[in-house]
């Protein structure tokens, strides 16, 4: 039946890049076409990519831009299907039993604290039963161990969730579902086989420029082309920890802020800190490009 | 068209990137919603349903092109290949021109950032100066080369420099250094760009499928070390980050999920006052893992310097998971420079220090492994104890010096263990000069290592 659930049914992939600018994420190509396909084949997307390029962003703004309610999931070590699934209330199913209940059996009080009003909605039930349209995002999945991969793949693959003492629970609605990945460690090949993939890496200068200048109004053109030149010429330097966009924006908050309208060498050596977080990047910066 | 599809699924399956049945029905589904005259949106699509490692995109990228390219997309011609004639059309509005002219109009198009007038100009370039014939076996690179010579990049650099060098004050170094930067880039995009028309030339006069079996798509982590040019050296150097960190994520929670340990008294106590003083829940000690200490002793002699640069970066990105890394390295003198890699955090740093500081020069800076062991012997062999696990990096190409072989008896006898690691293929051991045998026998394991996977996998086993 699934396959007559609505969805969000983008007319083309041009038609999701409008929807995202709309509230204000800059899409690049790849991203409206995935997040459109997304749609069409009802699967999920799995994003992967450095730090801070907006991996979790584009579900936040997917969201908001479908007018849809986002339900997310943060993944850590040791996290199991009581906290990602399902989990029963034990202590009402406890309050249940003792109530003045006498006169029935076992079977019936069984029956009675298995069933829904005993459980408690994770947030991938959460997802699945949710009657309005969900964005679901998994944070970070890369962070949970094997096993509890594959408690995933049901929901992802199937929308639905097995629970012993109450049968098979369908999904309302299929929702949009989002993963995104620091890829610290190799993901499954069942996990990976069921989704989509989009790698989110820098973007390129224009890319760059426009967001700078859309999410820090008031900034020039000429302020904003050299910054994201600097920032873009500190990516290719072998860093620990390579500027992001969001450092981006930072830095150029802060060079407004100090009401300075170009980038020069005193500029960069006073402010380097806003962009990079290791003294020996700083160090190496300061060798390779500041020093002439 | 899905036909299509799955020949290019094939043809990255023959690059070794794991594409499923499941992958390639969501790619031929992919194109039902896809609007295959957008060639972008098309790449898009099928990028996102077969590739899910991204280290796997620039081979992908470059299958793409070869499979998709515009030259037969835009003609319709994906149904039924016909070999196209030689270029003509489009670019000939621009056969009046003299050179300097063209590379004039190039410049303004970079200036102005217009991607397709660029395209078509760098067309018209490939057409006058590349001197393609139709059915030569010749590589691309031949007819990139003989462009980019004409085209005289260094010129166009110049013209760029003085272009938008007037926005820039004297004096301004950071200035320079940006727009170099930013030349840089745009130089990269044209001859990315040639590369793409010769490419897409080639693919019209000879076919699709011709072309992938000739073209050398390997994934960085089955990169040759001894064979690797300069972009490979790069392209391996950014798989080992990504590479290293997985692999000590791995090996981390293998060991704290190891059981066994005796139990703890203090805390099973502890949580048994919840349960009324009986313990239902008993707590053990996590065994203390037992940190293996490492010798690297390397050859750096020209011949197997990348490999041993790799796997030393490898190890020292480990370091954690080993109670201590030694490295030596040799040529035909052997010398420690464990100190050379604790002192700075940058292996490449690490490595130009090494270049100048360690002695490994004796005599004529040919490998003399014999003499080598024979100093590792003399100097360390006493502080090898049963913890420490000695690796050789080498291709145990002695240049016909005395092996001294038996030496290694004694190392092997006070180690855990003895590995040597062989940056040449197995079948080329123990032909010419090299001896590999003879130090072989003494060895827990010899193993080839000429790629990052095998070296990986070396390291798995190795904690």
């Amino acid at each position: 039946m699934i396959e007559d659930l609505e969805r969000f049914h983008f007319a083309s992939p041009s038609e999701v890049g409008e929807l995202l600018s709309g509230v204000g994420y800059l899409p690049s190509v790849e991203i409206s076409s995935v997040l459109f396909l997304a749609d069409r084949l009802k699967k999920p997307i799995l994003v992967e990519g450095p730090a801070g390029t907006g991996k979790t962003e584009l579900a936040k703004s997917a969201a908001r831009a479908l007018g849809a309610r986002l339900i997310r999931l943060q993944c850590h070590e040791g996290i199991d299907e009581s906290k990602a699934l399902y989990e029963w209330n034990y202590k009402k199913q406890l309050l249940h039993i003792q109530s003045d209940r006498k006169s029935e059996s076992w079977e019936e009080v069984e029956s009675d604290i298995f069933s829904e009003s005993f459980l408690l909605e994770r947030p991938l039930l959460a997802a699945i039963r949710a009657k309005d349209p969900v964005v679901l995002l998994i944070d970070e999945v890369d962070r949970v161990e094997i096993e509890t991969e594959a408690l995933l793949l049901e929901v992802l693959s199937e929308y639905q969730i097995s629970i012993p003492e109450l049968g098979t629970v369908v999904a309302n609605q299929i929702p949009l579902v989002v993963l995104t990945s620091n890829n610290t460690r190799e993901l499954s090949e069942a996990l990976k086989r069921r989704c989509l993939f989009l790698f989110l890496d820098y973007p390129d200068k224009e890319r760059e420029m426009e967001i700078v200048m859309s999410k820090v109004p008031g900034v020039s053109k000429v302020l904003a082309d050299s910054i994201v030149s600097f920032v873009g010429s500190l990516r290719e330097l072998d860093l620990k920890k390579r500027p992001s966009i969001s450092e981006t924006l930072d830095w150029t908050l802060t060079l407004l802020n100090l009401g300075l309208e170009e980038v020069d060498e005193s500029v960069v050596k006073a402010t380097i800190n806003v962009l990079l977080k290791y003294r020996s990047d700083i160090a190496k910066v300061s060798k390779s490009i500041l020093s002439s | 068209m899905i036909k299509r599809v799955i020949e290019f699924s094939e043809a990255l399956r023959g690059a070794k990137i794991p594409v499923s049945l499941l992958e390639s029905i969501d790619a031929s589904n992919s194109l039902m919603s896809c609007d295959i005259f957008d060639r972008g949106e098309l790449k898009a699509f099928l990028s996102s349903t077969l590739v899910k490692d991204h280290s796997h995109q620039k081979v992908f990228d470059r299958l793409f092109d070869i499979y998709f390219s515009p030259a037969t997309y835009d003609r319709g011609l994906l149904e039924n290949e016909a070999p196209l004639g030689p270029e003509t059309g489009f670019e000939s509005s621009f056969d009046e021109l003299d050179d300097a002219k063209l590379r004039e109009l190039i410049k303004d198009s970079l200036l102005r950032g217009n991607e397709s007038e660029l395209q078509s100009l760098l067309a018209a370039a490939v057409s006058r100066f590349a001197g393609i014939e139709a059915g030569r076996p010749v590589g691309g690179i031949y007819y990139a080369f003989k462009t980019l010579r004409q085209l005289d990049l260094d010129q166009l650099r110049h013209l760029l420099f003085e272009a938008r060098g007037e926005q820039i004050e004297a004096g301004d170094s950071l200035g320079v250094k940006l727009l170099n930067h930013d030349l840089d880039v745009a130089l990269e995009k044209v001859r990315r760009m040639v590369d793409d028309d010769i490419r897409r030339r080639i693919v019209s006069d000879r076919g699709a499928d011709a072309v992938a079996r000739t073209l050398r798509a390997t994934l960085p982590e089955d990169i040759d070390f001894t064979h690797a040019n300069t972009e490979d050296l790069k392209e391996i150097s950014r798989a080992v980050v990504p590479l290293v960190r997985k692999l000590a994520s791995r090996l981390g929670k293998r060991r704290r999920k190891g059981h066994g340990g005796t139990l703890d008294f203090r805390r099973t106590i502890r949580r048994s006052i919840a349960d009324g003083g009986v313990p239902v829940e008993l707590f053990y000690h996590k065994p203390l893992p037992t940190k293996p200490e490492l010798m690297v002793v390397a050859d750096i002699s020209g011949s197997v310097a990348s490999f041993a640069r790799f796997t030393l970066s490898m190890l020292y990105a480990l370091s954690e998971q080993f109670s201590r890394v030694r490295s030596f390295v040799f040529i035909d003198e052997i010398d420690e420079v464990t100190e050379i890699f604790e002192g700075s955090d940058d292996i490449e740093d690490a490595m130009k220090l090494i270049n100048t500081k360690a002695k490994v020069v004796w005599m004529d800076g040919h490998s003399d492994y014999g003499r080598v062991i024979e100093g590792f012997v003399e100097r360390w062999v006493e502080e090898i104890t049963h913890r420490t696990t000695v690796i050789f990096l080498g291709d145990a190409r002695n240049n016909y010096h005395p092996s001294k072989s038996d030496l290694l008896a004694a190392v092997r006898m006070k180690a855990r263990a003895l590995y040597w690691l062989n940056p040449e293929p197995a079948a080329y051991w123990n032909t010419g000069d090299s001896i590999m045998s003879q130090y072989g026998v003494y060895c827990d394991s010899v193993d080839e290592c000429r790629n990052l996977r095998q070296l990986q996998s070396f390291v798995e086993r190795l904690l």
